[in-house]
């Protein structure tokens, strides 16, 4: 066995290694896949999968949509179709949610190999490439779970191989489908359209050819969008969110007035002064040493897991390095290559979509920006590596040190995901729900009332879920109501009551009835936590309570 | 020839009037600078600080030992103009201007390119981060002048190899580290960095014996600092002052069911404290810090603008750029070492980004800036040029407007504001009253009274008790003669009372109520 591995060639060494990074990814993203708690919009991907396997119909009874109402958000349906054969296989399960994830996600580092191998002039860049995406928190968070964004990922980055390889058509139909994969893949799409077309520049683009094969069917793919935004409700959720939306408080608007004068504001604090303050505020948090480095997105404790960036910490170093290296690069030496300018437009342009939203960070909207982050990053190593290859010793301790880091920041991040994450925001990780609602299941009969706390958002849909709820019997009921701006609430389902329980109404039931506590209401309410049982310990706390007279 | 120096001539008086410019009142003076000068006031009348120490190297002052270089700089101003704040302000005004001049002298010794000197002292000239702690009496930035000249006297005689200044350039780098704390750092490291990259040029005995001039001149200071307790100032505003990572040591290790060495080492203090560390360094480089918000303190910032220009983001990208392309090598190495030395004493507080202590940044920055803007000119495309010209005026007009009409109401408090006119009126009531009670919201009231009233400081020598310190290692005084600063709950009959609780919502300084 040994003789065959040491003789092997430098091509088949590589493809070795590039087989290990895969496999390695992989684990890395289906190893103990039910961690982390299935959030909401996952509950509601998988009810949805199961709801048109059993009957072709979503929740709402909509047949076969492309775009799913859900809690009235309006999710984009390619997920949910992705879902599907992995709900018929192994049943509605967070596996079956998760892997087209998990899979997507484990294949990226094999696209971003195959592209840049063949457009890349750098022998070493393709695995080195191929290894960061495959171990980084950014892709890894992501891969986890059934988040749509990384599916949009995997897209962006197979449409731009296929246009870089001239096979427009095909690159047109999987832009085409980033349109019913994300909300942000619209502006991202465009984005990085635009930027494909300025790195590829040549005079066929305006040829009818090119017209049929990569505009048509775009604009194909898009109508159904545009008559949505047009037409429907579906556009009042770019609305919600959009920075535009969120005029600037007249409170301030007060202050700078009464400081000097109106003149002075219409000049100087206008509203476009004011626009542009925001939008690079946004744009450059997503530069921030926090978000790459030390927090992540710190406004939601979703988005990554605790005290760790979106990247690993000896990136950040190949990553300023290889930005640099782009710039210095003159675009008329023969060392420009225009994938290297490719990746770069990618890295300025892949924060605007989150840059124009109200949250001041968000690392969910704009995931593909890990694309060039671990692009550059890679490429910094091979600069650092090639500058420093003169002195052989000092060549191989440098390379040893650089892996020896980056194994020490991956250890360091799978503790802080796997041991702390959720230990550190339970209540954030909607931890405790499959507990709750299967405590509520085991003692059910239909005679009991089931108050159910609404307290972490959406209940329903992981009571549909975890009993498998008959989607025929759900489809006549359907009760959404759209009383909150963002997303609707439902709060009845057959003998499921979905809000706070009110502990002295329960004590007071004749009838059998379940209560369903959050920590939260029983402290608003001064419950004896003692009389109630943990349904979810965590920490010294339990995210659920249970109650029940019989 | 000619023309070429009235251009650096106009960048300087352009340099002075920004810096001058309404600067007696403009901002107000804040304590430390009361402090500065009242110390150099009592050491002309008595010979002695206001704690009694004479000529001290630190001043006690409010238990924080000011290193006292900039003390004994205001005391020829003091003796000319009185205790004012222009007479305050005046050493580091000139320093200010004066390390603009620097800066394009030690341009043209590394670059022999008057167009891109001119143009980085330009744009040190107008930045609004320099230009925030020239106005005042900040030592910061007065070592900064003394750290620039010793590095430009040594590239007099590593690069031009003119041998007198071999022993000039370790006198400025003395003064630079007498007068601030984190030249302490930032000096030493630049002076080493400096040295390994031209070790075959340094390798002679004249250069020994300006490094021993150095350390002998370096010495006392070095003896005073550490007989001081000048490492209490350190546990004060230190890293270590923030206690955020050991209690999140604390934390990751309670969430482990069981621990191996591993973990322990992995959630280890000392290894949080690092990453703490790379975060408050790196934060420094945050481009909302430099151009959309800045700092944190009122005092450090302008209002709705980081701490320099938007505009020139794109310039100092191209800046970075083309000095990464460029072939002088000690231009090339002195600046980009510059830049990652510059915020190292800051990242070792507990406060970061602090534009303050990395008042050094201002110099590379500027120096990319220059080349960037360098750049282009180099365009022939008269478009961009008008657009550029036009978008920098704007921002400097922009930041004008920040600077002179909203600071002045917006960070009146953290400018404490005001008492040049309320202490005239507490000498004029003094003996009208049994107690007046002065506010003590802002940080040392103490000693703005001192100032403003010209107290005699014999009289406070003998009776100055300071509290005992606060968590960041700071006092205060809390009584000079019948004068309270802290306004007690139960207040005696016949007493002034001057509060400053409401002062946010009426916008004046100060409430004075009669009891």
């Amino acid at each position: 066995m040994v003789k065959p591995l040491l003789s092997l060639s430098l091509m088949s060494r590589e493809k070795l290694l590039l087989l290990l990074i895969l496999l390695f990814g992989l684990a890395v993203r289906i190893y103990n896949i039910s961690y982390p708690p299935l959030l909401w919009d996952e509950a509601s991907i998988g009810y949805n999968a199961y709801s048109i396997l059993r009957t072709a119909r979503d929740e709402h009874g909509q047949f076969l949509p492309l775009i799913f109402k859900s809690f009235g958000d309006y999710k984009p349906g390619l997920y949910i179709y992705l879902t599907l054969p992995f709900v018929a296989l192994f049943g509605l399960s967070s596996m079956a949610v998760r892997l087209p994830s998990v899979l997507l996600g484990s294949l990226l580092p094999l696209v971003a190999y195959i592209f840049t191998k063949k457009y890349s002039k750098n022998k070493y860049l393709p695995i080195i490439f191929a290894a960061i995406i495959a171990f980084n928190p950014y892709n890894i968070h992501y891969s986890r779970g059934a988040w749509e964004t990384n599916i949009l990922t995997f897209e962006l980055l197979i449409a731009s191989f296929l246009f870089f390889e001239k096979k427009y058509i095909y690159s047109s139909l999987i832009f085409g489908l980033t349109l019913f994969t994300y909300q942000s893949g619209k502006l991202a799409s465009l984005l990085l359209i635009a930027s494909l077309f300025l790195t590829n520049y040549s005079k066929t683009f305006f040829s009818k050819q090119f017209f049929l094969k990569f505009v048509f069917p775009l604009f194909i793919f898009s109508l159904p969008i545009l008559y949505g935004i047009l037409f429907q409700q579906q556009g009042n959720r770019l609305e919600v969110v959009s920075l535009f939306s969120y005029p600037r408080n007249t409170q301030e608007v007060n202050l700078i007035k009464s400081e000097t004068n109106n003149l002075d504001y219409q000049l100087l604090h206008n509203d476009i002064v004011f626009f542009f303050r925001n939008f690079f505020y946004r744009y450059f948090n997503h530069f921030s040493p926090q978000f790459l480095l030390t927090q992540g997105d710190w406004q939601n404790p979703r988005h990554s897991a605790p005290y760790t960036g979106v990247l690993l910490f000896p990136s950040i170093i190949f990553l300023i390095i290889g930005i640099f290296k782009f710039l210095s690069t003159n675009y008329s030496s023969k060392n420009f290559s225009s994938i290297n300018l490719f990746f770069f437009l990618w890295l300025i342009v892949a924060p605007i979509p989150a840059s124009l939203t109200r949250d001041e960070i968000q690392a969910t909207r704009i995931m593909n920006f890990s694309i060039p982050l671990c692009y550059f990053a890679a490429l910094g190593i091979i600069s650092t590596l090639k500058f420093l290859k003169k002195n052989k010793f000092f060549y191989l301790s440098i390379k040893l040190f650089i892996f020896l880091s980056f194994l020490l920041s991956f250890i360091s991040y799978l503790d802080l995901y796997h041991i702390h994450m959720i230990k550190k925001s339970p209540q954030a990780w909607l931890y405790g729900y499959k507990e709750a609602v299967n405590y509520a299941l085991d003692s059910n009969n239909n005679q009991t009332l089931n108050y159910f706390t609404d307290f972490y958002g959406q209940p329903y849909i992981y009571y549909l879920f975890y009993s498998r709820y008959s989607p025929q019997q759900y489809q006549l009921e359907n009760h959404l109501s759209a009383d909150t701006i963002d997303t609707g609430k439902v709060h009845q389902v057959d003998n499921y009551i979905f809000e706070n329980p009110n502990y002295n109404h329960l004590l007071l039931q004749k009838n059998r009835v379940l209560g369903i506590f959050s920590y939260d209401d029983t402290i608003v309410q001064g419950i004896d936590r003692q009389k109630l049982t943990p349904l979810s310990p965590i920490n010294s706390i339990s995210t659920f309570y249970g109650y029940k007279n019989f | 020839m000619g023309i070429k120096i009235s251009k650096i001539f106009l960048i300087l008086v352009l340099a002075l009037f920004l810096r001058s410019w309404q600067i007696a009142k403009l901002p107000s003076l804040n304590p430390d600078e009361a402090a500065l000068g009242y110390n150099a006031y009592s050491l002309l009348k008595t010979g002695q600080d206001e704690h009694g120490a004479s000529y001290p190297l630190h001043f006690k002052s409010f238990g924080d030992y000011k290193p006292g270089a900039y003390v004994y700089m205001a005391m020829p101003f003091v003796k000319i103009f009185g205790l004012t704040p222009l007479a305050v302000r005046f050493p580091n005004l000139i320093f200010s201007v004066l390390t603009v001049f620097v800066l394009y002298r030690l341009l043209l010794l590394l670059t022999n390119n008057y167009l891109l000197s001119t143009l980085s002292a330009f744009a040190l000239a107008i930045n609004p981060w320099h230009l925030q702690f020239s106005r005042g009496a900040w030592e910061s930035s007065t070592a900064l002048f003394f750290l620039l000249l010793g590095i430009y006297w040594l590239y007099l005689y590593l690069i031009n190899n003119n041998q007198k200044y071999v022993y000039l350039f370790p006198i400025p780098l003395v003064i630079s580290l007498a007068t601030y704390h984190s030249a302490r750092l930032v000096a030493p490291v630049l002076l080493l960095i400096i040295i390994i990259f031209n070790f075959k040029k340094v390798l002679n005995y004249k250069f020994l014996i300006a490094i021993f001039i150095g350390l002998l001149l370096i010495s006392p200071v070095a003896i005073s600092f550490l007989k001081n307790g000048g490492t209490t100032r350190f546990g004060g505003v230190g890293i270590t002052a923030d206690k955020g990572p050991l209690s999140r040591s604390e934390e990751l290790l309670n969430q482990h069911s069981s621990l191996s060495l591993f973990t322990r080492i992995l959630h280890n203090r000392r290894v949080l404290y690092g990453q703490s560390w790379l975060e408050k360094y790196t934060s420094h480089f945050n481009l909302n810090f430099l151009f959309i918000n800045g700092d944190e303190v009122p005092r450090s910032k302008n209002p709705d603008m980081g701490q320099l220009y938007l505009i020139e983001f794109p310039l100092i990208l191209l800046g970075i750029v083309a000095l990464l392309k460029s072939k002088y090598k000690h231009f090339k190495q002195l600046t980009f070492c510059f830049l990652i030395i510059s915020p190292l004493a800051s990242s070792m507080t507990f406060q970061a980004p602090s534009a303050l202590r990395a008042l050094p940044m201002t110099i590379p920055l500027s120096i990319f800036t220059g080349l960037g803007l360098y750049q282009l000119l180099l365009v022939k495309n008269t478009l961009i040029k008008i657009l550029l010209y036009l978008l920098y005026f704007v921002s400097i007009l922009y930041y004008l407007d920040s600077y002179y009409q909203h600071s002045p109401k917006r960070y009146s408090f953290a400018w404490n504001s005001g008492f040049s006119e309320i202490v005239p009126f507490i000498e004029s009531q003094k003996d009208n009253y049994q107690n007046i009670y002065l506010t003590d919201k802002y940080d040392q009231p103490y000693i703005l009274y001192l100032f403003y009233s010209l107290y005699d400081p014999i009289k406070i020598q003998s009776q100055i008790k300071l509290t005992p310190p606060d968590k960041f290692g700071f006092s205060t005084v809390r009584q000079i003669d019948n004068i309270h600063f802290g306004i007690p709950s139960d207040i005696p009959s016949s007493s002034l009372i001057i509060d400053a609780s409401d002062f946010e919502k009426s916008g004046q300084s100060f409430r004075i109520y009669t009891n």
